[in-house]
């Protein structure tokens, strides 16, 4: 039945009928009137929520409580030697270049490896000295001192052992390498000459490498002696590599504002090279108070191929048994676990106007206040809280952006407006 | 003269029926012809000035780019109004003109200004023309949807194919894209590797600049055949980006992929469409001004037709094929044709109706014939000057004919009523020729006479300006065109049928029964042809109507034939209505003194009703509302809600798709679509905060029936159902039902929101400038001062009955991150302020540098400091800035970031900031609503409750503007119109008391309008108003023909006793009821059909029609016995007077 009709109809009955009003229908502008039930409301300075405003505006609730938070900094750094792994391989007298066993930069060698022959005449000589002393009997100060001059020369505690049990002159001395390492500079070609002095070979070894980071001065609180740093360089994406805060510089760079972090990291498998630029996440546990906790790391020893080992003690690498070496600073007290938990608040509750920070807690079911809250910095996605809210408390993890609006429309205190404005009766629902 | 017309077309048959026939055909192709629209154009003339400045904060923008324009452009010649915005990077200038000025002469005025504003405006900025449309020009939305695509293909497909096709289509002015993606090759740096490679930011821009170029070197002839020679070096992909070199160092190139990743992304967006929850994306047709809306969407459909076929296809995973669609979500065809249908199935009704009525009065099918006959042809000829003088076919004009038809059948029947009367007196003898001319010609002069009266009091309604002008100007016109077209057929057709007609028959029974079957055969047949040429009648074969349709008119022609002259007074209906009328008037005219209580009744209660009762605040009665026009169902909503200006898109994306979603869980809606932020056309400043969503409901047929408890539902069904067939106990769900659902289901704490229609809202943004009914627009010099004053009139206007949806603009209420450079520190580090202002330019905000060419599409490419490196403050106060010495420095260096709050959009008219407060009314008229809560701001601003600093004002605005000034006009108007009327009436009459008499009866038949209006529940419109006009013409016409009458029988007669003057009264009475009855039937039942459509428009047209309805009602039972009754009581009077004094008597 169309109303049309209807309305016709019950017009005809009535102007027939003579009805003065019986059952004519209502106008449809009479009806316009049906006022919607308040979807929300404002009782006691605090924003009332219904059920399904609080679904169209999707706001949920959890309670904040205390967890572990650590805060993360982000630094950028290149890699470069370990500088305790640097030799350099100078020659002690003067010689001729007669051999070149290491005859290429780049080239890893062993601790006790040939390098260069060298025919040296002053060496000559002086070996005659020793042999010739060792003939006398009588020369036995002689026969230390020449023997000290040649071990100075440079000769091996062997080569000299040799010559004595050979009695033969070395036409030329072999210089062998002292340590391991790798070939980063090689200064001498076959037939030259050198002086004494004169560097032959520089040597790095790359074992363990150092990364500088560049952590800027407004970063530096979180960052803590024997931290564990993971590492990652853009040749090797998705691998990371893992260190220790080794060393902070004391010294601020001027030009880039930033203070150099130096990471001692292995690199046993040489994958990472000096001069590679890397970047590098620091993870710094907070303590409640809204600091970097200190590490414990301090004063201990580690491995720096694998630095999750961590003892008090010196002594060699449980994995790979290299030598541990010790992290620098003082052995700080450790922190209970308890300390280690922060009152944390999930970063998507937190309204932030650049000047103040509003979180919206559930007083009651169903209904909001705004509360001011200070923070420390973020860390993952979680703020510390140092004041404002409670362990406990419910915090609108989302749409705190529309009761804050509401919240503003409403006359309540508000993100940008901390005292609201005078409260307006409310028109809800519109 | 009028004798010799008559006379001349009597004689001339064939000239008259070949007019006809010209007259009919031209009527079809004026009506075919004349443009279509839903409401007149009553926009306002806007030329738009938009200027882009990308990324700029609104403050920028408004200070070096919105001041210059707007003051270069005061002086325009033919301004109305200037009215500035200035939004986030992009600034408007609003320049609205008068309405005489030619819209592109004004257009190349303001480009006239805008040369010499160039000059002042920041280098780079370009203000540009907006399209040659106005808001009210959003004829059709649509989206670009396709299973497989990808928003950003979507995008592009739109963007590059379907726009600029549409646009190509005649009338279109822009087509504008909103929504999706668009492609960007975004090149995001790597500050560290920046840093690493020893590169700035500025190197890479620049490497990349100079790598998008394709060069042409003329030509090569190499034997004669000639060669063009062409560099080609347009980025085509990603690769070619990352392969720029930015320099080298020894050999070793560093390029772009070295500092930066690129990749194809979306581009930095202040828009975004919603389709029911899912994103999608869209565009709309901008019509160009003054354009016809349905001749342009046709030949937008035949477009996208053509195009349809052409758009992309994908095979999908499972291996169907997935083509693209343009899927319209907003179609302005619908409404026009809806709101038309409404009213031809009006106006077809209402012609039924008095055709009905007349037959029903005459009881002679031949005379019934002829004044049926007039309504069509008048109709035709209607058209035919409407398409003459331009007049567009829209809800407005076609009222006037609606409103008009009961006046234009009452002249076919004064010349048909006195024709057959001469001739039924005559009684077969003397010449018929002679019969008709004398019947006709005695009153011709009558007739032109009476709707000269019906056209004076029309007049104020030609007078009408500004926007009521526009919208009640078409019907003032097609209303005069009817009636004159009536008057003109009256005077020529009507006598002419009539003689051909009313010749007596004396066919034999076999030749009429034959010519019957013949007439009904030739019928039948029309009927089924034009069934199955109109109508797609589905399975019915439409046979059976057109075999009753024979069948009537078969039998109709039989009976015409057999129609004899009989007098009028031994008519079956004359008889009923004499043996009504006639005890009633003898009761009146004995009764006088207590039948004046009626009218005075009537009177006072109509007075009480339109003007309210009561003492101050307590009011018994209310009065009539005002408000300027009864808005157009459109069979839509616009809803818009608003976010608070610190909204980002995340969640304004969020709040639209969760509030889709709800709208479109209600089973009355169709389909809804919302807009946020901006579509990309100067027409539309919205901020991201601002939301539109169309919501299209289904036909009223396909929504839910709720039931209604009645009186008798408690009763047996046997007895309720007949009952329930009066007074239904179901009821259809209405539209105010509707939106208090969608209101409840929508309500989204902090967002506001505002209810209107998409027409409608146009409408009024054109006038005023925002997006609600009415609103205060609060000038003044600082914005946080207006915000303020703003916000506190929000917070009083609560107050006021019936304004709901109040929202003051937020102005200051955006966050922005100042970056405040400190020059005592950029002077140690060698940079200049621009320096340091372009980094933060292309780190953080990213600039479009260049475009790519790739065939007929382009995208734009970015340099950015990649996202996770401008997030955040302290990200960005690492951002790294390039030092005299090649050093790159943080930027916290030099700078301080500040986060304040700011404007979001700064607004301006005449010079003077601005800030709005916008309402709705609900429940209650517009003026009322103003009025109360004016009253509401003076006295909070005596008491103190609201502080206006000096330098501050306020103004009111909105469409209910135009009521007023409408009503001023009025005001003048209709008095004056009423004293002509009234001075016509005097001339018309020997008696000098006459006149007052028709007036007072015209005044009872308005109160019976009044009366009919406030139980309708309608309020005082302009279009009430014009309805109120077209009553008075009638009841003045009604009272002239009586008491024409009366005074003739008077003028004749000398009495003998008061008995005798009641019998005179008495006789007059009866002789010219039945014209009266007559002619008040055709006009009460021949506007029924308006009270009972309920389509698209009948809103619109029933104010119209209730005081025309309820006068004449009031009339009927009231008027038609004023004058004879005031007319015998003076006549007694004076014969008493007579009686008394002999010699005075001869004076009177």
């Amino acid at each position: 039945m169309r109303p049309a009709r209807s309305r016709a109809r019950a017009f005809l009955a009535v102007a027939v009928a003579a009805l003065a009003s019986g059952g004519c229908d209502p106008p449809p502008r009479a009806a316009r009137d049906a006022a919607a039930s308040p979807a929300w409301a404002v009782s006691d300075a605090a924003l009332e929520l219904s059920a399904h405003a609080r679904a169209m505006a999707s706001v949920e609730t959890a309670p904040v409580r205390r967890r572990a938070l650590a805060r993360e900094i982000r630094a950028v750094g290149k890699v470069q030697y370990n500088e305790a792994g640097l030799a350099t391989i100078t020659s002690r007298v003067e010689g001729y270049v007669e051999r070149l066993f290491v005859d290429f930069t780049g080239v890893e060698v062993k601790a006790g490896d040939h390098l260069v022959a060298l025919y040296s005449p002053d060496l000559v000589v002086a070996q005659q000295e020793l042999l010739i002393a060792l003939s006398d009997p009588r020369a036995a100060s002689t026969i230390a001192s020449t023997r000290l001059k040649l071990l100075r020369w440079g000769l091996t505690e062997a080569q000299v052992q040799e010559l004595v049990e050979r009695r033969r002159a070395h036409e030329r001395l072999t210089l062998f390498s002292p340590i391991r390492g790798t070939v980063t500079e090689k200064l001498v070609v076959q037939n030259s000459m050198v002086k004494p002095g004169d560097v032959l070979y520089r040597l790095a070894n790359l074992e363990s490498v150092w990364v500088y980071l560049d952590v800027y001065e407004s970063e530096l609180a979180a960052v803590r002696y024997g931290q564990l740093a993971e590492i990652s360089a853009e040749a090797y994406p998705g691998r990371e590599f893992s260190g220790r805060v080794w060393f902070i510089n004391p010294v601020l760079s001027e030009e880039s504002r930033t203070v150099k972090v130096l990471i001692n990291i292995g690199n046993e498998e040489r994958k990472l090279k000096p001069g590679m630029y890397v970047s590098a996440v620091l993870r710094s546990p907070l303590l409640a108070s809204g600091e970097a906790a200190p590490t414990a790391a301090a004063g201990h020893y580690s491995c720096p191929m694998h630095p999750r080992v961590l003892q008090s003690e010196a002594g060699h690498c449980p994995i790979c048994g290299m030598r541990l070496t010790r992290i620098p600073g003082e052995a700080g007290q450790p922190i209970s676990e308890d300390e280690k938990l922060v009152l944390a608040v999930p970063a998507t509750a937190v309204l932030d106007s650049g000047v103040r920070k509003l979180v919206y807690v559930e007083r009651s079911p169903g209904e909001f206040i705004p509360v001011e809250i200070a923070t420390g910095p973020r860390a993952g996605g979680y703020f510390p809280v140092l004041s404002g809210l409670e362990p406990g408390d419910r915090v609108a993890l989302r749409g705190g952006f529309l009761l804050d609006s509401q919240s503003q429309i409403s006359g309540l205190p508000s993100l940008f407006f901390h005292e609201g404005q005078p409260p307006g009766p409310a028109h809800p629902g519109h | 003269m009028l004798d010799a017309v008559i006379r001349w077309c009597l004689k001339n048959t064939f000239l008259v029926v070949l007019a006809t026939a010209v007259l009919i055909g031209a009527g079809y192709y004026a009506l075919v012809r004349t443009p279509v629209d839903a409401i007149p154009d009553i926009g306002e003339k806007q030329v738009i000035v938009f200027a882009d400045w990308m990324g700029r904060s609104p403050q920028d923008v408004d200070d070096q780019v919105t001041y210059p324009l707007t003051t270069s452009l005061t002086g325009t010649p033919g301004v109305k109004t200037i009215r500035s915005m200035s939004g986030f990077g992009f600034s408007m200038v609003f320049v609205i003109f008068r309405d005489e000025v030619d819209y592109y002469w004004a257009r190349s005025r303001v480009l006239e200004r805008m040369n010499v504003a160039q000059e002042r405006l920041p280098e780079g900025v370009v203000p540009v023309l907006g399209p040659d449309a106005t808001a009210l020009g959003q004829v059709y939305w649509y989206t670009v949807e396709a299973e497989g695509f990808d928003l950003a293909e979507l995008r592009s497909i739109q963007d590059w194919f379907v726009r600029y096709q549409l646009n190509a289509v005649e009338g279109v002015s822009e087509v504008a894209s909103v929504g999706g993606y668009v492609k960007q090759y975004q090149i995001d740096v790597h500050p560290d590797r920046l840093r690493a490679h020893r590169v700035s930011l500025f190197d890479v821009f620049e490497a990349v600049r100079k790598s998008n170029i394709d060069v042409g070197a003329k030509v090569l002839e190499k034997n004669g055949i000639e060669f063009f020679i062409r560099g080609v070096g347009f980025v085509e992909s990603v690769e070619d980006l990352e392969k720029i070199v930015i320099r080298q160092e020894q050999g070793t190139p560093i390029q772009v992929q070295h500092v930066a990743t690129v990749a194809l992304g979306p581009d930095f967006r202040r828009g975004a469409l919603d389709k029911s929850g899912v994103e999608a994306v869209g565009g709309v047709v901008l019509m160009r001004y003054g354009e016809n809306p349905l001749r342009v969407l046709e030949r937008v459909k035949a477009k996208i037709r053509q195009l349809e076929p052409g758009l992309p296809k994908k095979t999908l995973a499972d291996g169907r094929v997935s083509a693209v669609r343009i899927v319209p979500f907003y179609d302005r065809t619908d409404i026009v044709l809806e709101t038309l249908d409404t009213l031809k199935q009006a106006l077809l009704e209402e012609a039924l109706m008095a055709s009905a009525v007349i037959a029903i009065f005459l009881l002679h099918l031949r005379s019934t014939l002829v004044v049926v006959a007039t309504l069509p042809l008048s109709l035709c000829l209607a058209f035919v000057l409407m398409y003459a003088f331009g007049v567009d076919s829209n809800i407005m004009s076609l009222a006037g004919l609606a409103i008009a038809i009961g006046d234009v059948g009452d002249m076919g029947i004064i010349m048909t009523e006195n024709i057959y009367r001469r001739i039924a007196a005559a009684r077969g003898e003397g010449s018929r020729f002679e019969q008709v001319f004398e019947g006709a010609t005695e009153v011709g002069k009558a007739i032109v006479t009476a709707v000269s009266n019906t056209l004076v009091s029309f007049i104020p309604v030609f007078f009408l300006s500004d926007q009521e002008g526009k919208l009640f100007r078409p019907l003032a016109f097609t209303k005069t065109f009817a009636i004159a077209s009536s008057v003109v057929l009256a005077l020529t057709l009507v006598p002419l049928v009539c003689y051909h007609l009313f010749r007596p028959l004396k066919w034999s029974g076999r030749l009429t029964w034959s010519a019957a079957a013949a007439a009904g055969l030739a019928a039948m047949l029309a009927t089924r042809a034009a069934l199955g040429w109109t109508v797609d009648l589905g399975p019915y074969s439409g046979w059976p109507i057109s075999l009753l349709a024979g069948v009537i008119l078969a039998l109709a022609f039989v009976r015409m034939t057999r129609e004899r002259f009989l007098p009028l007074e031994e008519n079956r209906v004359s008889r009923a209505v004499v043996a009504l009328y006639a005890p009633a008037l003898r009761w009146v005219l004995r009764h006088k003194k207590t039948f004046t209580a009626a009218p005075v009744l009537v009177l006072s209660a109509g007075l009480c009703v339109w003007l309210g009762v009561g003492i101050g605040e307590h009011r018994l009665l209310r009065g009539i509302g005002r408000e300027f026009m009864p808005p157009l169902d459109e069979g839509s909503f616009l809803y818009m809600p608003s976010l608070l200006p610190q909204a980002g898109l995340g969640p304004a994306i969020e709040v639209n798709a969760k509030q889709d979603m709800a709208i479109a869980s209600l089973p009355e809606v169709e389909s809804v679509v919302g807009k946020l932020g901006r579509a990309d056309t100067a027409l539309d400043p919205a901020p991201i905060g601002m939301l539109e969503t169309i919501v299209i409901l289904k036909p009223e047929s396909a929504w839910r029936e709720l039931p209604v408890e009645r009186w008798f539902s408690g009763w047996p069904r046997g007895l309720a159902a007949p009952l329930g067939w009066l007074w239904p106990e179901r009821r259809r769900i209405t539209k105010g039902e509707i939106l208090a659902e969608l209101q409840q289901k929508t309500a989204i704490p902090g967002v506001l929101s505002t209810w209107l229609q998409p027409i409608q809202t146009r409408l009024v943004m054109l006038q005023t400038g925002f997006r609600a009914m009415m609103g205060v627009k609060i000038y003044g010099s600082d914005l946080g001062q207006i915000e303020r004053i703003g916000l506190r009139i929000e917070q009083l206007l609560s107050h006021v009955p019936g304004a709901t949806d109040i929202v003051a603009d937020r102005i200051v209420g955006k966050p922005y991150l100042e970056f405040e450079i400190d020059r005592d520190r950029i002077a140690r580090y060698g940079v200049n302020i621009r320096d340091v202002q372009d980094v933060i330019e292309i780190a953080v905000g990213g600039l479009n540098l260049a475009e790519t060419v790739e065939g007929r599409e382009r995208y734009p490419i970015r340099v950015r400091y990649l996202r996770e490196f401008r997030e955040d403050v302290p990200e960005l106060e690492k951002i790294l800035l390039p030092t005299s010495s090649g050093a790159q420095v943080p930027l916290t260096q030099v700078v301080s970031i500040r986060s304040v709050l700011g404007a979001q959009e700064i607004k301006g008219e005449r010079g003077l900031l601005v800030g709005y407060v916008t309402l709705n009314t609900r429940g209650r008229d517009e003026v009322s609503v103003v009025e109360d809560a004016e009253r509401v701001l003076q006295a909070a601003l005596q008491s103190g409750d609201l502080v206006l600093p000096p330098g501050y004002y306020w103004e009111w605005s909105g469409q209910f503007e135009n009521q007023v000034r409408a009503t001023q006009r009025m005001q003048i108007l209709v008095p004056v119109c009423l004293l002509l009327m009234f001075v016509m009436l005097y001339l018309g009459f020997e008696r000098w008391w006459i006149a007052p008499v028709i007036y007072f009866n015209i005044l009872v038949c308005a109160a019976g309008g009044f009366l009919l209006l406030a139980l309708w529940g309608a309020n005082l419109s302009v279009a009430v108003w014009v309805g109120f006009l077209v009553l008075f013409g009638v009841i003045d016409d009604d009272g002239v023909v009586m008491a024409t009458y009366l005074e003739g029988s008077f003028d004749r007669a000398r009495f003998a006793s008061v008995a005798e003057i009641h019998a005179a009264v008495l006789e007059a009475g009866l002789k010219r009821i039945r014209p009266a009855l007559m002619t008040i039937s055709t006009t009460l039942f021949g506007l029924m059909p308006i009270f009972w459509s309920q389509g698209r428009g009948s809103d619109v047209m029933q104010p119209m029609a209730i005081p025309s309805l309820g006068g004449m009602l009031v009339n009927v039972l009231i008027g038609i016995f004023v004058v004879p009754c005031a007319f015998c009581a003076v006549e007694e009077w004076k014969w008493k007077r007579a009686q008394r004094g002999p010699s005075a008597g001869s004076a009177a």
